[in-house]
């Protein structure tokens, strides 16, 4: 994919980008802040850092069990277009947008998450957009990559749709970087990810990735129903494992699909053919519809049972943004809270992952935490 | 708005049939069934026309006339088979012709539906935009923005029928606009069993969203699905409209959710088995998200006190809820 503009802030220093941008259509100045959702994706800002980019993850709600994972929104919008995706609701300036100022963010992330050293931060990039989909994206991707191999409590969540990983390769990551990605079978890709790399390319990634030492995470979310699921998402678990290591990924979530009830409108006209928004669909508590309870129950066992037959239950595997009676009747066991739930990932990585994190995690710690 | 010219111009005798009838929006009015004639006829058998119609000519007078009000009067004329009017001459600027139509149809303009069928009749005749935007939609109560206006404009679109449905009912411009996404054939198909159906405008809507919503997920075309068997029973089975309505709207929500009926069935039927002589209600979260159950009753005196405690306590009572729970 290419830019139709380019503009860099002046505060920015060009020189810095110079190498990673194409020669022509380059200019300084503001954000072009572009309104329209798509015409946004075509047009990228690098800017300075403003404000506080790191924060918890906004879909984080008490009265379900969330990963409490934190996130750094330095980037904004996406180069791809899932019919599904909250973005289209969401952003007033869609300019492809993201802060170029790596050193300030790790400050950023350096002193916040100093406050507490005794805990596993797992921090993503992928909050309003993918984390390497596009260049210059991967390239200031490789930048955090190294910046946070100097973070000893913290782990980079890289998180995409996309194939694009090649300036992650020779990085010296310090094991400190997963790159994960969000998957779903093929059909469901050429549906509903328009313009993200084929599910092909992705697992080749993540042979690149793992070779070069990166734990992957995988994603399993939004699972999307419709006829025939069954077969593709089983499909989907053994391409991904015919390939790939279970011992190399570190964790695996899964969640359905879920949005607001107002998107339901924007997602018809943004893209009529698709067939999402007409499903059965319940609203929760949270304000978001999803798939009735016992069928997004049935979609997640028989998930968990493939990824069994796959060899992967030893990876760490938890469900997203979903209540203690959905985990009960999934896993027979649900997380105390989301502090507990915490622990069990930092414990795993402790676990499976010494590098990342030599020390076992402090369990009644993890358990006083507030959210 | 600015004072109007007041048309008084030179009388002259056109053709009833040679009348360019670009302006009438007291036809459009027609269409939807708001031209009320009675009055004014009765006047018109009893007096004849009285007052000249109004009409304009282009500048070099060689096209027809164009009637500018007397719209009513015309179709009269029209009706007894009078070839010939008076009609008094005015030369209107686009902006007065424009004001002229506001002054005219002002009040008329009750509803979301009629404000979209006149900024679409001002638009479609070719007004300036400015004047539409900056004059037009302030007067009507609107903010003059583009994107409003095409919004109404979109609204214009729908089908004759189902604006006479939104006028009546008074919908919402949001409603107005959700009903322009669904299927043409569908909202046709739907008004057409207004005489079978009592429609609320939720209603209407909420038929029009999840039918489609069937449409889309099973691939049937609209014919395909009003043809279905079930349907069809329920339509001609020749009941009261409350009592089809309320089967129709059931069977609707029965397909368009059909996991969640089945499961609603299931606990109804352990509730019918448990606590149907209970002295207490038993409820559910129906979304079946929540696993809890809501017990709840009234007590006037110690001894249904005593009552209540001894029910919610028995063994009946326990497995009751116990069976419930094991659904969440």
């Amino acid at each position: 994919m290419t830019f139709k503009t380019v503009t860099i802030h002046p505060e920015i220093d060009q020189a810095n980008w110079e190498r990673l941008l194409p020669a022509s259509n380059v200019r300084v100045g503001p954000s072009p802040k572009m309104s329209d959702y798509r015409q946004g994706k075509r047009h990228l800002f690098i800017g300075p850092k403003r404000g506080q980019l790191f924060h918890l993850c906004a879909s984080l709600d008490p009265r379900y069990i969330c990963c409490s994972t934190h996130v750094v929104s330095h980037i904004s919008n996406c180069p791809f277009e899932c019919t599904y995706c909250f973005l289209q609701n969401y952003l007033t300036d869609t300019t492809l947008s993201v802060v170029a100022d790596t050193r300030a963010i790790i400050e950023e992330i350096r002193e916040k998450t100093s406050e507490q050293p005794w805990r596993l931060f797992r921090i993503g990039t992928w909050e309003l957009g993918d984390s390497i989909g596009v260049n210059p994206l991967n390239e200031m991707a490789a930048r955090l990559v190294m910046e946070f191999a100097s973070l000893d409590n913290c782990i980079l969540k890289l998180r995409t749709k996309s194939d694009q990983v090649t300036p992650l390769l020779d990085v010296d990551h310090g094991g400190r970087c997963v790159v994960s990605w969000t998957v779903n079978p093929q059909e469901v890709i050429k549906r509903e990810e328009i313009g993200t790399a084929p599910l092909g390319k992705r697992i080749g990634a993540m042979e690149q990735v793992a070779r070069a030492g990166y734990p992957i995470g995988l994603h399993f979310d939004p699972m999307i129903f419709f006829k025939g699921w069954q077969r593709a998402y089983e499909k989907l678990v053994e391409a991904i494992f015919n390939r790939i290591n279970p011992k190399s990924v570190i964790w695996i979530s899964i969640g359905s699909l879920r949005f607001n009830p107002e998107m339901k409108k924007k997602i018809e006209n943004n893209y009529p053919n698709t067939k999402i928004t007409s499903a059965e669909l319940v609203l929760g508590d949270d304000n978001k519809l999803r798939y009735p309870r016992p069928l997004r129950e049935g979609m997640y066992r028989f998930l968990l049972e493939r990824l069994r037959d796959a060899g992967a239950d030893e990876c760490f595997t938890y469900l997203c943004m979903e209540r203690p009676n959905v985990w009960q009747n999934v896993f027979g066991r649900a997380p105390r809270s989301i502090g507990h739930l915490d622990y069990l990932i930092a414990n795993s990585v402790h676990n499976r992952f010494p590098q990342i994190a030599p020390a076992p995690p402090q369990k009644e710690l993890y358990l006083s935490l507030e959210y | 708005m600015d004072q109007l010219p007041h048309p008084s111009k030179e009388i002259s005798i056109v053709e009833t049939e040679a009348l360019d009838l670009n302006l009438g929006f007291s036809l459009k009015l027609r269409e939807l069934g708001l031209w009320k004639t009675e009055h004014l006829f009765s006047s018109l058998e009893t007096s004849g026309i009285l007052e000249p119609i109004l009409v304009a000519y282009e500048q070099d007078s060689s096209g027809p006339a164009l009637l500018i009000d007397g719209f009513k009067r015309l179709m009269w004329a029209r009706d007894r088979g009078i070839s010939h009017l008076s009609a008094m001459d005015t030369s209107l600027s686009p902006r007065e012709l424009l004001l002229f139509l506001l002054q005219k149809h002002g009040n008329e303009l009750t509803s979301c539906a009629l404000i979209a069928l006149f900024l679409d009749f001002v638009a479609e005749r070719g007004f300036d935009s400015h004047l539409i935007l900056n004059e037009i939609m302030p007067a009507l109560g609107l903010q003059g923005h583009a994107k409003l206006l095409e919004k109404y404009r979109r609204v214009a679109t729908l089908p004759v029928k189902v604006l006479t449905l939104c006028h009546k009912k008074d919908f919402s411009l949001k409603r107005c606009i959700n009903l322009t996404h669904q299927p043409r054939q569908l909202l046709e198909r739907l008004i057409e069993l207004e005489g079978k159906l009592s429609l609320s405008a939720s209603l209407f809507q909420e038929l029009c969203d999840a039918i489609s919503d069937i449409l889309k997920r099973e691939g049937l075309s609209v014919e395909e699905f009003f043809q279905r068997k079930e349907i069809i029973e329920i339509l001609e089975a020749g009941q009261d409209r409350a009592t089809t309505t309320r089967l129709f709207r059931s069977y609707i929500r029965k397909l368009r959710n059909p996991l969640l009926t089945s499961y609603q069935r299931e606990l109804q039927k352990i509730h019918k088995t448990y606590f149907s002589s209970a002295p207490f209600h038993v409820k559910w979260d129906e979304t079946l998200e929540n696993r809890r159950i809501e017990i709840s009753s009234t007590v006037t005196d110690i001894e249904e006190l005593r009552n209540l405690s001894k029910a919610i306590s028995s063994e009946k009572t326990k497995k009751g809820v116990k069976e419930l729970l094991s659904r969440f």
